[in-house]
This record gives C-alpha cells, sequence and structure tokens, in this order.
C-alpha cells in the first residue's frame, strides 16, 4: 500500500507550487499536473481575485496546503483569527494533510515573516509538541512539519536536528514534510553529512517530500528556491524515496520563475525515482 | 557558514525575544547586517 495514515493514504505523484505567473498558462492549457501546493496565507481571505483563482483549481485539480507562519515553536500562542480562517480554508480546499514549519518565527504579537530555527533542546521539543498536538486537534485534519533550511546554530543544542525532529514528531504523533534540499542547504551550512539525516528520519511518518534548487555563495547556501535541484539533493531524494516508498512530492520554484513547462519537467524527474524504487527501473540512468 | 548563537541557560522564550530583535534590526546605511546584536554583542560567523 501507498501512502501512510499522515497523508491519508494518498499517493498523489508529483506536483508543483501554485505560482501566480502561471495562472494564464494552467487556466488556459488546463496541462495534466497530478497536484498543486497552495501557500494557506496567500488564500486566508473571504473573496476577490484569490478565492476565484482557487476554486478555479479545486474544479479541476487535487490541491494540498502548505503553510508559512505556523511556527510551531513560537513560545507565544497562535492568533486565534489566524486559525480559523486556516481552518475555514482546510474546509473549503479539502486537503488530506496540512504541512508548514519545523521553527519559530513570532514572538509576543511580532511576526518576523521568517522560518528561524530552533536550539535543539527539551524545552523547545516540549513547545513544538504542544503547539503541533493543538494545530492538529484544532484542524482535524493531519499535520506534516518540515525541517526547515538554517543559517545559524546555537551552542546550547542538546541534539542533533533530526534527533529533534524525531522527538517531536514522536510525541506530537504527526507526520513530516520532508525537505530534501534543505537538508542538503543545512548540511553545508553546519557541516553534517546529509545522508545520515535522511537515514535516521522515521520513514512511516514522512507524508510528502519537498524537492528545490538553491543558490551557492562563497561561505554558505542559500535556500532560495530559484534553481533546478542538483544531483547531490536528487542522491538524497533517491535515498529518501528507497527508505520512504512512493510519496507525494512537490517541487518549489519561487523566484526567477521560468515557463510553467519548465517547472513542470523538473519536477517530472522524480518520476525515475519514484518509478526505480517501485521497480519499474532497474537502474536511474540521466 | 555557521553562525553559532549561545543559548544556554537561556529560557526559550528569552532567545526568541533577543532574535527577533536581532533579526528586525535596521541595516546599515550601506544594507549589510549589523555587525552587533541590539544588547551590543558581536555576530560572529565561524567560518
Amino acid at each position: 500500500m501507498s501512502g501512510n495514515r499522515f497523508n491519508a493514504y494518498q499517493d498523489h505523484g508529483v506536483g508543483i507550487g501554485l505560482r501566480i505567473p502561471h495562472y494564464n498558462h494552467i487556466f488556459s492549457k488546463k496541462p495534466v499536473v497530478d497536484w498543486f501546493e497552495i501557500i494557506s496565507e496567500n488564500f486566508m481571505c473571504d473573496a476577490g481575485r484569490p478565492m476565484a483563482v482557487l476554486d478555479q483549481i479545486l474544479e479541476q485539480y487535487r490541491v494540498v496546503q502548505h503553510g508559512v507562519s505556523m511556527y510551531f515553536g513560537s513560545v507565544t500562542e497562535p492568533d486565534p483569527e489566524h486559525m480559523k480562517r486556516l481552518k475555514t480554508l482546510v474546509r473549503r480546499t479539502g486537503t488530506p494533510w496540512l504541512s508548514d514549519h519545523l521553527c519559530w518565527g513570532s514572538v509576543d504579537g511580532a511576526y518576523t515573516h521568517d522560518l528561524l530555527p530552533l536550539p535543539y533542546t527539551w524545552e523547545a521539543v516540549e513547545r513544538t509538541v504542544a503547539r503541533v498536538k493543538q494545530v492538529q486537534d484544532y484542524l482535524e485534519i493531519p499535520i506534516a512539519v518540515e525541517n526547515v533550511s538554517s543559517y545559524a546554530a546555537f551552542t546550547g543544542s542538546e541534539m542533533t536536528e533530526w534527533e529533534f525532529l524525531n522527538e517531536v514528531v514522536e510525541r506530537a504523533d504527526c507526520g513530516i514534510l520532508f525537505d530534501v534540499n534543505n537538508v542538503y542547504v543545512s548540511s553545508v551550512n553546519h557541516e553534517f553529512d546529509p545522508m545520515e539525516y535522511v537515514n535516521a528520519v522515521p520513514a512511516h511518518r514522512v507524508a510528502q517530500i519537498h524537492i528545490a534548487g538553491h543558490s551557492k555563495y562563497e561561505k554558505y547556501i542559500l535556500d532560495t528556491h530559484d534553481h533546478p535541484v542538483i544531483d547531490p539533493v536528487w542522491q538524497l531524494y533517491d535515498r529518501a524515496i528507497e527508505r520512504c516508498g512512493r510519496t507525494p512530492t512537490l517541487l518549489e520554484w519561487d523566484d526567477h520563475i521560468p515557463t510553467f513547462d519548465e517547472v513542470h519537467a523538473e519536477a517530472l524527474k522524480a518520476n525515475r525515482y519514484l518509478r526505480k524504487h517501485s521497480g519499474e527501473l532497474a537502474e536511474v540512468s540521466r | 557558514m555557521s553562525t553559532q548563537t549561545a543559548s544556554q541557560s537561556m529560557s526559550l522564550a528569552e532567545l526568541q525575544r533577543q532574535m527577533a530583535a536581532a533579526v528586525m534590526a535596521p541595516l546599515t546605511a550601506d544594507e549589510d547586517m549589523r555587525a552587533n546584536a541590539p544588547d551590543g554583542r558581536a555576530i560572529t560567523d565561524r567560518s
């Protein structure tokens, strides 16, 4: 059986992020796409063009919601109005699961609009688990937490990032949106073996996988989502699929966005690995 | 590149308040990051 209880046992295949520059192409050409991931915050309104677009998409495509401001690790409570609007959108889209980031980004009502890393401490585990459970209970759908790329680490961390992720998802009994590009980016920035991370993730909890490109600078890598996926990231994806089996996969491309066909073609490269580990291909060839 | 930030003996709440203040601090006139956090401590880069 493909899928697991964290993605509602769905075999969604390979999707791409729904982005404004592609609207005209999608509505005029009606391309075949396994699914679209939407950024929840872009559609948390009552009416207007965003909702008209969303309804049009929902008529033809499967949609999964991905958020960027839940801040599971923030110490301050989530905004009740935000949660209410999110639940309304969840009902509207029928998203089978909802993902957001394993990070923090707001405190005392101030929003940094950034995905900031947590110290990997037991205090942060407890805080994050409580928040994930709270959100999962309120929204009444499976939650998947996504590992973020990071550019700072804390001397007070008491465990590795993957140990922290494992503690959170086991205690909260939630799923994982496993971003293999983020693993690669952080592995370079913090000098760890990315394959050790991939091998440590509890495969039975991986609801979805993100792939993306990034930008390499002299001293660090930045998770810019503006390039094709590089080979080392495909290798991490290959291993992740080998461990997790067929898993809904999503290509993120958020800046210098090329044509719809280019983005979709890049995403569909994932099918090589999905087929490989389904026994349809003996070996991946590029 | 990996900026090491102290968090030992600091609560998660205090860490987030201090880091938010640093992250939201205005850039310099040259649009670079400031060399020091709001509390005066240097923002170091171990690379």
